[in-house]
């Protein structure tokens, strides 16, 4: 092999790279990106954002290599799949490769050149990319540049570039020269990134549910070229918190070393395979065929040119019309289309994609869901959407290159066809791709509810107009527009590669500015997860919004398509006639035509831009939420407020309109010490009050002055102050009645499609805690708080507990509600408290609602359902959701039963839990009726009998919130809230071990544990009973680690100890005026406590320590003796705390170590109990009356500790 | 009529293609001679409507091409110099492609129509082939066969013999000049024989001009008894082009050269004697005198538009 022959073919195309668009692309999307994330501060999410934490380091290697992965991974494959695929076609387009195989150049020399010729510009993109990066992570002003900036290392830079960046490069640039050069399909060269691009994003970067087998999770590290997913499992599931991040290199561990050796490998690899190509199509083949056999050329006896002579055959004329044309265009692309292997890689691709997306839909807690039409469709749609806008790009970018690349374009322009007829046979030949594509989605939606049907054995039949409705109506506008631009913006620059470099810019773009908020319902052309299905709602919710997004789509493509025949180069312009043209008049004339088409585009987007600005998050909205708080904060945030005795209300729900009506009145007590002059009512932005009175006074509300008479209502910005006739004297009442509409959702949301409360024609959901029927007492304090003046959490003393303290939601006191409410007769519409008889009138249906045990906050939620009716509670469901109904049933009456015999009597009368459509996912517990979204529960798929399943978890947690957040309320302070969650995920453990046994229960535990695992933050982890919610971690913490940490007291204590100790504690705080915290619950609990000493030990190690062990096995032996094994080995701690913890050896037909699955139980089992320090080796030793063949720390998953699945090991005997 | 008035067309550089190209060229065969780069194919393009120029106007029978290339688009059929097809249709399907978007058929069909085109261009039996296999010689005849679908009103062929063995040759002058009688062909080559043997008409073309606008034999007239040819050996060539205007040295078997001048018979060279000027050497004058220079009678035959030689 000649150097210098490779290095001069190579230079010819090296020296030109930096004129080329596609590497100008390059680098600018990849500094422009650096830029936004410099500017946006994105970093590894460790440490705290508050004032008070650690802060990672933009310029750590962790950081860097993060932003290097995902950036290069989205966009690197691309352009070097571009850069280099089509190298050799080019050469054979432009007939150089004759010329070049005539020369000494040999083949591998001809294609390591081309390899080179297209990788080294794209290294030097990115080193061009790294030392801006080094630019502005090193050098760009920064407000807080000490805190975030650490020391400069080159090798930060270099090294994770090197790894990640270059195994990319050097694959898919091989790759894809190789797959160019075989197939000659320039839509194939883009088939790997897109495969890698679309799985990555919604499977192999992402899915990780707890019971993936760990072996399986490995592979597919080490299979994902760009390295994504080895980052994440390696270094982010388990925050190893700031210090870590900031000073530690990127370790590559040997596998993933390998893993990226095989990918440079199999990128180098193709290039003597793409020489071997090139070499056999020069030299051609030949058959081996006797030459016998082959005729003879006969002499042409006649004279050709006697031959020739004569008339010409004789023919007509009719110039092709558009839809002539069109059609003739569509049959010739269409033939391309069908013979193109692209088609049949992507659609595979697809079905495979959508069939395994409906297959392991994951909802909360990892679990399963059933998959809807609606789900499906929806589901998929983000992958469809992103799949085909780059099909689209690529196959349209080769069609309409396609006639200059066969060099039949001046015949075929020559012809009298008009070009709108050509554009649209191609668009619509990419159109019938397209739905090629859709359809192989549609089957695999099929087969996933087929699989459905035969694997959990539930049918749900398939939707075909609610397919078509999203893959078809929904989609085809977001496809169109895409098409019409890509079509555009080669007319105007008439460049293959500098099409795709602006088509990747734009979605890049589109990406970035997706992700940030930026886009609205007049900008989302791609509607990216827009489409928020809900087999109640059907799209209603945003129905206006997504109608009108798509209109607009397709007129802004009729828009591009009209500017596109305008400049379409049918006949290659001449640039002075063209300067002539650019004259202001002479170019209004010309353009008259795409400015008469723009003109729909124009109007109905600043119709939705007017609609979105009046609605609930436009500008005065916001405005207005702005300055409620700006000037009611600070005087109000802290005033007392009234104490609501009782509340009467009438109210009438008009769904068709999104609209309710109510007139009712509210008696206020002042509840304190000292007389009150004002009390504070809060008026959401979506509620207009008609009338106002005061102890039957009408009043106006306005602005009050000394010399405003009282009774009167300030109206202080939506906070209506009333201001009695007198001073409020301790215990004394004034009644407020108000008479009010409401829509809900009001207007126009900016992009959601969602909405968390609301009146619908499927379904209202209504609540106190938000205000959103009712007025608030008093100041709502998470109204206009923003970014911009959100506070500090508030600093609360130790002793913060010893004082009287605030509950941590709703009032303090409780009321008496009695409510009317009339909604369609076909609903049943659930509030709080016995209803009474119904009235139906006028096809409506009014009951009036009265509590029968008083409560802090009060709901309506209800809709077009069907009950079911338990032994003591009642479900309320949409009748397409019957699936898990009689689980959900069955539990709420065991959660009723049970939590009312272990903490304390159930006080109303009725408990009921509702379904609403699931706009939003969430359930919640008001006093008596239980609020579920569809998508909680419903839908969930039953886990084995032995495994605790999410349908009955969260209703078993929901439920228990009746106890721990409605009998009994936390306090408003640090660890409050953990009273509340963790308390309920310890009520639902015990009730799943009592309805299912100890198995479920221990599959419950660990999917706890996972979340802790994962969702922690080691740096920011406060002890239990400091967690105020505002740090990261703070969640899994309350959650997780308390339903945890009250699961191991209780083992601690004793149960039925812990059981009474909970009465007690409810008891005594149940009505106030001071709401527990967790020090409180403690001190009750320890009076209870049997074993004080162990007690505190425990406390202060988990609930006011923040201990977690993390334990491994070593020195394993087992040695038979007789009938006996004795397993002896050594376990450690490298966690913290001082753990007592069994350990168990497992016979030799046990399960694997996730599983507990009682089929096939791990049996027999010993254990021993063994008592481990930090760091601190403890030994044991097991005597087994069987062969022992797995040993486990904590078999019976009674501690909390990390990396659980790593504390098992195989053994076998010596 | 096909009438082209001031025709010029600058190509970024900036490049002068056509410095105000004038011709009217009336139904038959008119040629278009000139070297490589002289505008021909710039010209074509032009009226084939696939190029805007810079200035002047192109009618053919009164209808603006420049204004509106798309009305002769349906009148038109054209063989471009440099040209390809869908490498993955076979022969018949691309010329039934071409014939769709044109709007012919036949009284028989379209397929039978494509396939007696390609009769016509001896073509049938390889009609079954995919265009990708071709030869650059049956690629050419599946041009002419598109080009002359349709009874175009005019037809542009750019360099059409590229390729052509000697019986093609012959077979597509047939074909031309049959197609020369009732329409207007525009023949664009540097093969003068070519031109001598179908064009009743002709023009010259040099560095974007009309230098001739005349017939082959007002040409060879117009240099009549000035043509002188002899021999001078190879090393003697050089001197010998200094004193004399040779229009032609062809290597004779490698051994001496066969020489042509232009000249007067006073001026004639040694040994040199008189011959019969050839169409090739009215335009070889053309090529090698300034423009000044050139007799008037060569440069224009002062024919009527439409008139035949």
């Amino acid at each position: 092999m000649s150097i210098y022959r490779i290095a001069s073919l190579a230079w010819s195309d090296i020296r030109f790279a930096w004129r080329r668009p596609i590497y100008i692309a390059l680098f600018l999307i990849l500094s422009l990106m650096t830029l936004g994330l410099v500017l946006g501060g994105v970093q590894i999410t460790a440490g705290s954002t508050d004032t008070g934490g650690a802060k990672a380091w933009i310029n750590s290697e962790f950081n860097l290599a993060f932003v290097d992965i995902i950036l290069l991974a989205l966009i690197l494959p691309f352009f070097a799949a571009v850069g280099s695929g089509m190298s050799v076609l080019t050469d054979e387009d432009r007939k150089l490769d004759r010329m070049l195989h005539a020369t000494p150049l040999t083949f591998m020399e001809y294609a390591t050149a081309r390899f080179l010729g297209a990788v080294v510009p794209i290294a030097g993109v990115l080193l061009a990319w790294m030392i801006v990066q080094i630019g502005l992570y090193e050098f760009w002003p920064l407000d807080n540049a000490d805190e975030v900036r650490g020391p400069f290392a080159l090798m930060n830079y270099v090294w994770p570039m090197l790894i990640f960046g270059g195994t990319l490069l050097v694959t898919f640039a091989g790759t894809a020269m190789l797959l160019g050069t075989l197939t000659r399909q320039p839509a194939l060269v883009f088939a790997l990134p897109t495969i890698m691009l679309v799985g990555g994003v919604f499977f192999l970067w992402s899915f990780s549910p707890e019971w993936l087998p760990q072996s399986v999770n490995r592979a597919m590290q080490l299979v994902d070229p760009a390295g994504m997913r080895w980052m994440m499992e390696t270094y982010r599931t388990v925050d190893r918190g700031v210090g870590y991040y900031n000073t530690t290199p990127v370790g590559i561990e040997i596998p993933f070393a390998l893993s990226r050796i095989v990918y440079l490998a199999i990128g180098l690899a193709c290039i003597p395979c793409v020489a071997a190509i090139v070499r056999r199509r020069v030299r051609g083949s030949s058959p081996v065929v006797a030459l016998d056999a082959i005729p003879q050329h006969e002499a042409i006896t006649v004279l050709a040119s006697v031959a020739a002579s004569g008339p010409l055959p004789e023919c007509t004329q009719r110039v092709p019309g558009l839809l002539g044309t069109t059609a003739v265009m569509l049959r010739s692309e269409l033939r391309s289309l069908v013979r193109s292997p692209g088609l049949w890689i992507f659609g595979p691709l697809i079905l495979l994609q959508v069939l395994g997306t409906a297959l392991i839909r994951t909802g909360p807690l990892d679990t399963l869901v059933l998959s809807t039409s609606g789900s499906i469709a929806a589901g998929a749609f983000n992958t469809l959407t992103l799949l085909l806008t780059l099909l689209i790009l690529y196959y349209t970018v080769e069609s309409l290159v396609r006639e200059e690349r066969h060099n039949v374009a001046k015949i075929i322009r020559s012809t009298a066809a008009p070009t709108a007829g050509m554009l649209a046979g191609k668009i619509l030949a990419n159109a019938a791709m397209t739905a090629t594509i859709v359809g192989a989605a549609f089957i695999a939606a099929l087969i996933a509810l087929l699989w459905q049907l035969i694997g959990s054995k539930v049918p749900i039949a398939p939707e075909l107009g609610v397919f078509a409705f999203i893959w078809v109506v929904l989609l085809a506008p977001t496809l169109i527009v895409w098409s019409s631009f890509v079509t555009l913006v080669y007319a105007a620059i008439r460049s293959r590669y500098a099409t795709y470099a602006v088509a990747l810019g734009a979605l890049v773009l589109t990406g970035f500015l997706t992700q940030f908020g930026y886009m609205n319902w007049a900008s989302r052309w791609h509607l990216w997860s827009s489409v928020r299905w809900s087999d109640l709602d059907r799209l209603d919710v945003a129905w206006t919004s997504i109608v009108w997004n798509r209109i607009l789509m397709l007129a802004i493509a009729v828009f591009f398509i009209t500017l596109t025949l305008r400049i379409w180069p049918r006949r290659l312009p001449d640039i002075r006639a063209q300067a002539d043209r650019m004259q202001p008049a002479k170019l209004l004339r010309s353009m008259w035509a795409p400015a008469l088409a723009a003109l729909p585009a124009v109007v109905i987007a600043c119709g939705m831009l007017i609609a979105m600005r009046a609605g609930s998050q436009g500008g005065p909205q916001e405005r207005k939420a702005k300055d409620y708080w700006r000037q009611n904060s600070a005087t109000w945030e802290n005033a007392p407020s009234p104490a609501l005795d009782s509340v009467t209300a009438d109210v009438e729900l008009f769904p068709e309109s999104h609209s309710f009506h109510v007139k009712g009145t509210y008696v206020l007590r002042n509840a304190g010490i000292t007389p009150i002059m004002a009390l504070p009512l809060t008026l959401r932005e979506h509620l207009t009050v008609s009338q106002w009175t005061v102890d039957g006074v009408s009043i106006t509300p306005g602005k009050v002055t000394d010399d405003t008479d009282p009774p009167a209502i300030d109206d202080q910005a939506g906070l209506m102050v009333v201001r009695p006739v007198q001073p409020l004297a301790p215990g004394e009442r004034v009644t407020v009645g108000f008479e009010l509409v409401g829509v809900l959702p009001r207007g126009w949301s900016k992009r959601s499609a969602g909405a968390g409360e609301f009146v619908l024609p499927s379904g209202v959901v209504l609540t106190t805690f938000s205000g959103s029927f009712m007025p608030l007492v008093g100041f709502s304090s998470g109204v206009g708080e923003d970014d911009d003046n959100r506070r500090d959490a508030k600093d609360y003393p130790d002793s913060h507990f010893e004082h009287d303290v605030d509950p941590l939601f709703g009032p303090a006191w409780s009321t008496s509600v009695t409510m009317k409410v009339t909604a369609p007769e076909s609903w049943t519409v659930n509030a709080v408290g016995v209803p009474g008889e119904p009235m139906v009138a006028d096809g409506k249906k009014t009951i009036t609602w009265t509590t029968d045990h008083p409560v802090r906050f009060f709901n309506l939620v209800g809709g077009p359902l069907v009950e079911k009716k338990g032994t003591s509670t009642s479900v309320y469901y949409d009748a397409r959701h019957s699936y898990n109904i009689d689980r959900v049933s069955e539990t709420l009456d065991h959660a009723r039963a049970k939590y009312s015999e272990w903490f304390y009597p159930y006080p109303w009368r009725d408990l009921k839990l509702t379904e609403f459509p699931g706009l939003a996912d969430y359930a919640q517990g008001f006093p008596g009726n239980i609020s579920f979204s569809e998508s909680i529960g419903f839908l969930t798929k039953r886990g084995g009998d032995d495994e605790a399943d999410a349908v009955e978890f969260v209703v078993a947690h929901e439920a228990a919130h009746q106890w721990w957040g409605n009998i009994l309320t936390p306090g408003k302070g640090p660890g409050g809230n953990v009273l509340s969650e963790g308390m309920a995920n310890f009520s639902a453990a015990l009730l799943i071990e009592d309805l299912r046994g100890n198995a479920a229960r221990k599959s419950l535990m660990r999917r706890f544990e996972a979340q802790y695992s994962n969702g922690r933050s080691p740096d920011s982890e406060r002890p239990l009973h400091k967690i105020d919610g505002t740090r990261p971690g703070d969640t899994t913490v309350t959650y997780d680690r308390g339903g945890w940490a009250f699961w191991m007291l209780k083992d601690a204590m004793g149960r039925e100890p812990m059981l009474g100790a909970l009465r007690a504690f409810i008891e005594r705080f149940k009505d106030g005026p001071d709401f527990p915290l967790v020090e409180d619950m403690i001190a009750t609990l320890r009076e209870q406590a049997e074993d004080p000493e162990g007690f505190d030990a425990f406390v202060n190690q988990w609930i006011f320590g923040k201990v977690v062990p993390e334990f491994k096995l070593s020195e394993i032996t087992v040695n038979r003796n007789g009938s006996e094994w004795t397993v002896t080995g050594t376990v450690t701690n490298v966690g913290t705390g001082t753990i007592e913890i069994d350990i168990g050896a497992f016979g030799a037909l046990g399960a694997k170590p996730e599983s507990d699955d009682a089929a096939t139980a791990v049996e027999p089992t010993s254990t021993t109990r063994v008592v481990t320090e930090p760091n601190q080796a403890a030994a044991f030793t097991i005597v087994c009356p069987f062969e022992p063949a797995r040993v486990d720390v904590d078999p019976d998953v009674r501690v909390l500790q990390l990396n659980r699945k790593a504390a098992s090991k195989e053994v076998a005997v010596k | 009529m096909l009438v082209i008035r001031g025709l010029v067309k600058i190509h970024p550089g900036p490049v002068a293609a056509l410095r105000g190209v004038d011709l009217e060229i009336g139904e038959g065969l008119f040629g278009l001679l000139g070297p490589n780069g002289a505008g021909k194919s710039t010209l074509m393009n032009v009226v084939a409507g696939l190029i805007e120029p810079t200035a002047g106007s192109v009618t053919l029978d009164g209808v603006d091409i420049v204004r509106d290339p798309q009305a002769v688009r349906a009148r038109l059929g054209y063989l471009p110099q440099d040209f390809g097809f869908h490498p993955d249709l076979s022969g018949r399907a691309m010329l039934e492609l071409l014939l769709k978007l044109k709007g012919v058929t036949g009284p028989q069909g379209r397929r039978v129509l494509a396939e007696q085109l390609l009769e016509r261009v001896n073509l049938r039996e390889a009609m079954h082939r995919k265009v990708g296999g071709y030869s650059g010689g049956m690629r050419q005849r599946l041009g002419l066969a598109q080009a002359i679908a349709g009874q175009p009103r005019i037809l542009i062929v750019d360099e059409p013999t590229a390729g052509l063995d000697p019986e093609e040759r012959h077979r597509f002058y047939r074909l031309l000049a049959e197609m020369g009688t009732n329409r207007i062909v525009l023949l664009s080559t540097h093969i003068v024989d070519d031109v001598a043997t179908l064009c009743p008409r002709l023009a010259v073309i040099r560095g974007g001009d009309v230098v001739a606008d005349t017939t082959p034999d007002a040409a060879r007239g117009a240099i009549e008894g000035r043509i002188f040819e002899g021999h001078i050996a190879d090393a003697d060539l050089a001197a010998f082009a200094e004193q004399h205007r040779v229009l032609s040295a062809v290597l004779v078997e490698g051994r001496t050269n066969r020489v042509r001048v232009h000249c007067s018979e006073a001026a004639a060279p040694h040994g040199f004697s008189k011959t019969q000027a050839t169409l090739e050497d009215a335009y070889l004058v053309l090529m090698r005198t300034p423009i000044a220079e050139v007799p008037g009678a060569l440069r224009s035959a002062n024919v009527r538009a439409g008139a035949r030689a």
